[in-house]
């Protein structure tokens, strides 16, 4: 029996390597981050109340037309070639409607001097390459060269929003004659009632459960009740992060945990004793929590947090300019 | 280990995994392959479009340029062998003629600063930069698709599956160093190790 632990180990040891060696590949992209809204100021060049604005703008129209127009600044492209690196964010971030493939991306390199629009494959008729080619050169560049990052990106954002829909009419960004109209926006990010509903979810759910298995788990000789034990973790680290690879490491710890439970269970009688007296028999009321704390979770989510985009995608359309 | 009577249902078990994980892997191959061939054909759709803007690009030139005719003529000559190929080697070769024509005629450009004054002309610099990137962009993800196929074509177990499926390795698109004066930087200078 222990020989069959080791093995099991040793091969979930070896398929997360392999995991992690499939996956490494080596790029100079480095990606700047998640995105935490439709404007990603890495570079921090715009005040707080114009990245509310001109966020609360784009937000409106993705809500209004499903185009989905994001800005990004950062500070420098690392000697990265700005084309490759707007297309990799792009396609990282996966901007615009999978379906339709209806995103921009306004990329700008601060201390560069650089800039970019990138145009998704859906958007490439409407927004043509000497569009956004016109928007740098005339709008941007003036504006940039005065460090007026603000009054630059809005004009570009204005005229891209006109591009894609001539009859929309743009209602949160100050025009460029006024400036200060501070609008009170909703900020992307995680905040408190997510993480309080994130939670409630797994106590109500995971307690009663774990309970159960854990009692088993250690009652009986085999020890694959780790593993499911181990496996909805590893679900719960999914749904909440995306880590595939903590799935299966839940799963690895799952197993080798049970079976240093059973062990315990064997060995040791006041073990044994507090096992058998843990009361599983909530598991009913937990299924009812389950259900509240789950539609807590959605409900919590679409209040305040950013989705992330579409998943669209760019041929690499656009053009490029400097200031 | 196993109980004599469960040794039967044990070994079906292996069985049915087995096939199951076949019949996965056959029809990943089947996709894979398609989505290289889609790839490939993105590539023709963006030269295409290269190719449309080029007389426009010599026109323009040529009004102020008209003397540089042996440029025009290789140009013209990379042009009309683009259309004519029908292999795809043809093409490829084709496109890498059209390439180096082009990037001739840029380098001249540079001597004549009324041309680079001109919005007309800065507009079709534009467009031909754009092309330009998308075709670098196609042939990037063409690579992609066939680094990932070829990973899986040669690796065991799943060659077996590819074989059965008569999927093969696929070829790596290499292009030529390109010079622009302009700056668009060439990227498709993939050349993934065997």
């Amino acid at each position: 029996m222990r020989f069959y632990f080791f093995t099991v180990a040793a091969l979930f040891i070896v398929v997360i390597t392999m995991m992690f060696l499939s996956v490494h590949s080596a790029q100079a992209y480095k990606s700047p981050g998640k995105p935490t809204g439709y404007v990603n100021d890495f570079a921090e060049v715009l005040s707080s109340d114009k990245h509310i604005a001109i966020e609360k703008e784009l937000s409106n129209f993705e809500k209004a037309t499903t185009n989905e127009i994001s800005v990004v600044t950062i500070p420098t492209l690392d000697e990265s070639p700005i084309e490759d690196y707007t297309n990799v964010l792009f396609r990282e971030w996966g901007i615009g409607k999978e379906d339709k493939n209806n995103g921009i991306l306004f990329l700008i390199a601060v201390d560069d001097h650089i800039m970019r629009i990138e145009v998704g494959y859906g958007l490439e008729g409407n927004v043509t390459d000497i569009a956004t080619k016109h928007l740098q050169d005339d709008i941007a560049r003036p504006a940039f060269r005065n460090g007026d990052y603000a009054g630059g990106i809005i004009g570009v954002v204005s005229g891209l929003v006109h591009l894609v829909e001539p009859e929309y009419v743009v209602t949160s960004m100050p025009s460029s004659a006024m400036s200060s109209q501070t609008v009170q926006g909703e900020r992307g990010g995680i905040d408190i009632f997510n993480i309080l509903f994130i939670v409630i979810w797994i106590i109500s759910l995971g307690v009663p459960l774990f309970a159960g298995i854990i009692k088993k788990g250690a009652q009986s000789k085999a020890w694959w009740h780790g593993g499911i034990a181990g496996g909805i973790l590893g679900i719960i680290f999914i749904v909440i992060w995306s880590a595939w690879i903590a799935l299966l490491i839940s799963i690895g710890t799952g197993l080798i945990i049970d079976f240093i439970l059973s062990i315990l269970y064997e060995k040791n009688i006041r073990f044994k004793k507090w096992i058998d007296a843990l009361n599983t028999r909530r598991g009913g009321s937990g299924g009812g929590m389950f259900f509240l704390g789950g539609s807590g979770l959605s409900g919590g989510s679409s209040r305040s947090s950013f989705g992330g985009f579409g998943g669209g995608s760019s041929g690499g359309g656009g053009s490029s300019g400097s200031w | 280990m196993i109980p004599k009577k469960y040794t039967n249902l044990f070994i079906i078990a292996i069985i049915a995994i087995i096939v199951i994980w076949g019949i996965g892997a056959y029809n990943r191959f089947i996709n894979l392959n398609e989505k290289v061939n889609s790839m490939w054909a993105q590539i023709d759709v963006q030269l295409q479009r290269r190719y449309d803007l080029i007389p426009n690009l010599v026109q323009s030139v040529q009004g102020v340029a008209g003397q540089e005719q042996t440029v025009f003529g290789d140009l013209a000559d990379a042009r009309s062998k683009y259309s004519g190929a029908n292999t795809a080697n043809d093409r490829v070769t084709a496109s890498n003629q059209i390439e180096s024509a082009l990037s001739r005629l840029l380098v001249i450009v540079e001597n004549y600063p009324t041309l680079q004054s001109s919005q007309a002309f800065r507009d079709l610099m534009t467009q031909l930069e754009g092309t330009e990137n998308r075709v670098a962009v196609a042939r990037k993800d063409y690579n992609d698709s066939v680094q990932v196929i070829n990973a899986s074509v040669r690796r065991f177990p799943s060659n077996i599956i590819a074989w059965m499926a008569s999927v093969h390795k696929r070829v790596y698109l290499e292009t030529p160093e390109t010079q622009k004066t302009t700056p668009v930087v060439d990227f498709s200078n993939l050349a993934p190790q065997e």
